[in-house]
């Protein structure tokens, strides 16, 4: 995809017959918006004609498909596997853009080693309006992401609308989105209403919900990384220890209370 | 005949046997099947709950996990109105 930097590929054994699957790094068949979605808030590179870049564009990204390639649920084997492949290709940033099944063994011990790594996870907090913190997001390991907006960001009559409800922050124009899932176990808030960003076939559009409040996140975070010194010189545990603090403390609270926004909104100093 | 499981297993202590060896031991076993092999601290496999539990007791260093289904995120609407 010439609008989303790097790349490397992982593909099941679900996709080995299929070549195209194989060899391409490339959006899912079915249903594959969503994955190119948020690969675009992360690392969207700035094409000519276009105004449009990720979070962090200079940054690699790797694709781990979870869910198969021609549609249907993931399994936590798959989770779990692609969260070991990341940490042993030397990833250093694991996004979850995904979650709300049963608590599983299985993918927290993944998270688990991936902080032990030195590996930050960062995991969407649910669009179950207003329900708790779904799981792996609520596991104390992950950065756990609300998702908000702006009015006037996106039109009146976009389906966006009905998402703006109360909290509304210290500038009345914010607001914690209406599908976003809150609680204790928030870490910080991003941007995940209207948001416009890549999906397949060379194209954009706009997609709404935590799974892209999760990525705007996972590039600032890649921003610390690369603008902290202290953080590429730790390892391990520490590593993600500093690191999850350097996150939290660049969060400048938008006025919608902890429960809603964790630390606030990451912003640069 | 027992109902056959799906479980996970997952190498958690550093001395254990390889994933490798691992996996070779179930494909010697006779009522286990493995179904994937792909990541470098796991195993998905299929079989009856005695088999597996022998199985996991004689895998130091090894434990077994249940399997869940995560849904796909809900790719929600894009457009409210359609133009003219």
């Amino acid at each position: 995809m010439p609008n989303v930097s790097g790349g490397a590929n992982l593909i099941f054994d679900e996709t080995r017959d299929d070549a195209g699957a194989v060899d391409d790094w490339g959006p899912a068949k079915t249903h594959g918006e969503h994955g190119t979605h948020v690969a675009g808030i992360v690392g969207g590179a700035a094409l000519a004609g276009s105004t449009f870049r990720g979070v962090a564009p200079a940054a690699e990204i790797r694709s781990y498909r979870v869910f198969p390639n021609n549609g249907g649920d993931a399994q936590n084997y798959d989770i779990a596997a692609a969260i070991a492949r990341a940490i042993a290709d030397g990833c250093h940033i694991i996004n979850l853009s995904l979650g709300g099944g049963a608590e599983d063994e299985a993918t927290r011990a993944g998270i688990g080693a991936a902080l032990d790594a030195g590996v930050l996870v960062v995991a969407a907090a649910g669009n179950d309006y207003r329900k708790p913190v779904s799981f792996p997001a609520a596991v104390d390991a992950c950065v756990a992401v609300s998702a908000y907006g702006r009015s006037g960001t996106f039109p009146d009559d976009s389906v966006e609308a009905p998402e703006v409800v109360r909290p509304y922050g210290v500038d009345p124009k914010d607001f914690v989105a209406g599908f976003s899932n809150i609680g204790p176990q928030i870490d910080v808030v991003g941007p995940g209403v209207g948001i416009v960003s890549t999906l397949p076939e060379d194209k954009y559009g706009v997609m709404s919900g935590t799974s892209m409040a999760c990525p705007a996140i996972v590039g600032f975070a890649a921003y610390l990384l690369s603008t902290r010194p202290e953080l590429k010189q730790a390892t391990g545990a520490e590593r993600a220890r500093l690191w999850k603090s350097a996150l939290y403390g660049a969060g400048r609270p938008l006025g919608f209370g902890r429960d809603y926004e964790g630390s606030g909104l990451p912003r640069m100093s | 005949m027992d109902e056959l499981k799906r479980m996970i297993l997952n190498r958690v202590e550093t001395d254990a046997v390889g994933v490798d060896d691992a996996a070779q031991q179930i494909r010697e076993a006779p009522d286990i099947e493995l179904l994937r092999q792909n990541s470098p601290t796991s195993l998905l496999i299929e079989g009856a709950a005695d088999a597996i539990s022998g199985l996991v007791g004689g895998l130091k260093g090894w434990q077994a996990l249940p399997t869940v289904s995560y849904a796909r995120p809900d790719v929600r609407p894009q457009v409210l109105k359609t133009p003219g």
